[in-house]
């Protein structure tokens, strides 16, 4: 046997070797396989299940904590229009100031209304 | 059914896969442990995948599995040639030289002696040269392929796969030339 440019030799000698592979080798890779496929060795279905199952968990937990540590939105809702409507209007500062006894009056003048 | 061709598949893989684990670590029983690792390693994660892709997966794991026990070899051995004793070395040397020495002309092998000769020239080049050999001569790899299955660049394979060739070559050649003699 000779080498050629080829290398047909190389795979005819490493094709040999593969064909008189030792019978106890092959044995062995036979108990081997039947072990694999009859035993219950469990398949994994995907390699990253596991930081997939921590990471759904990890956001589940935040945006419970976030839902139950989080102000009232109605609250922050009816303060919030109070200060755009005192920041839009012309009325002087005085006019705050004073903005509860106009409401008193205002309340007294209904009920002089109605008697 | 799943199961039954995988069966198949591995049949086919494994006589294949034992060769090249045992040109690769010079140890019939640490191929025979990386071949099985590298079937379980595919069952467990990858039988579920195509069964085209399947060859390829296979191939990865198993030239990952080889460089793993490769590793851990060369580790061990460094860790132990610390305490062997100079008698023990030139022993290990020694044994060496008497696998050089037993080189005949390539004429005068038979099949099977040729193919020892071949497993021996091959076991001469480096790790990663006789990886891109393998994968390309005589798996049919093409270099892009085996760029993915080695985990390196295709200019990497194209280099490693030559050098290769060339020492391979010149080992064979130099068989001829003692014929010749």
């Amino acid at each position: 046997m000779k080498p050629t440019q080829s290398l047909d030799w190389v795979k005819q000698g490493l094709d040999h070797q593969t064909h008189h592979v030792d019978p106890k080798s092959q044995k062995k890779l036979y108990a081997f396989r039947e072990h694999l496929f009859n035993s219950k060795i469990k398949k994994k279905n995907s390699r990253y299940f596991r930081w997939y199952a921590s990471g759904a968990t990890l956001a589940s937990l935040v945006l419970i904590t976030f839902s139950l540590t989080a102000p009232d939105p109605t609250i922050f809702q009816q303060s919030s229009i109070e200060d755009i409507d005192l920041l839009a209007s012309n009325n002087e500062p005085v006019f705050y100031q004073d903005l509860e006894f106009y409401q008193w009056l205002e309340s007294e003048n209904n009920n002089d209304i109605h008697y | 059914m799943v199961n039954s061709t995988l069966n198949q598949f591995f049949l086919l893989q494994e006589k294949r896969a034992l060769v090249m684990a045992r040109i690769a670590l010079n140890n019939d029983d640490a191929a025979l442990d990386v071949v099985q690792n590298a079937m379980l390693k595919h069952y467990t994660h990858y039988a579920d995948r195509p069964e085209n892709e399947w060859a390829k997966l296979f191939q990865r794991i198993l030239q990952n599995c080889i460089n793993d026990q490769f590793r851990k070899r060369t580790l061990r051995q460094r860790f132990f040639t610390l305490f062997n004793s100079k008698e023990e070395q030139d022993e290990i040397l020694e044994s060496k030289h008497v696998i050089d020495e037993s080189q005949q002309p390539l004429s005068q092998l038979n099949e099977h002696e040729f193919s020892a000769h071949l497993e021996r020239e091959l076991r001469k080049l480096t790790g990663r040269q006789r990886q891109s050999f393998l994968l390309r001569a005589w798996e049919g790899y093409s270099n892009e392929e085996c760029a993915r299955l080695m985990g390196c660049s295709v200019g990497s394979v194209k280099s490693h796969y030559f050098r290769a060739q060339h020492k391979l070559q010149q080992g064979m050649k130099y068989q001829s030339k003692e014929e010749a003699q």
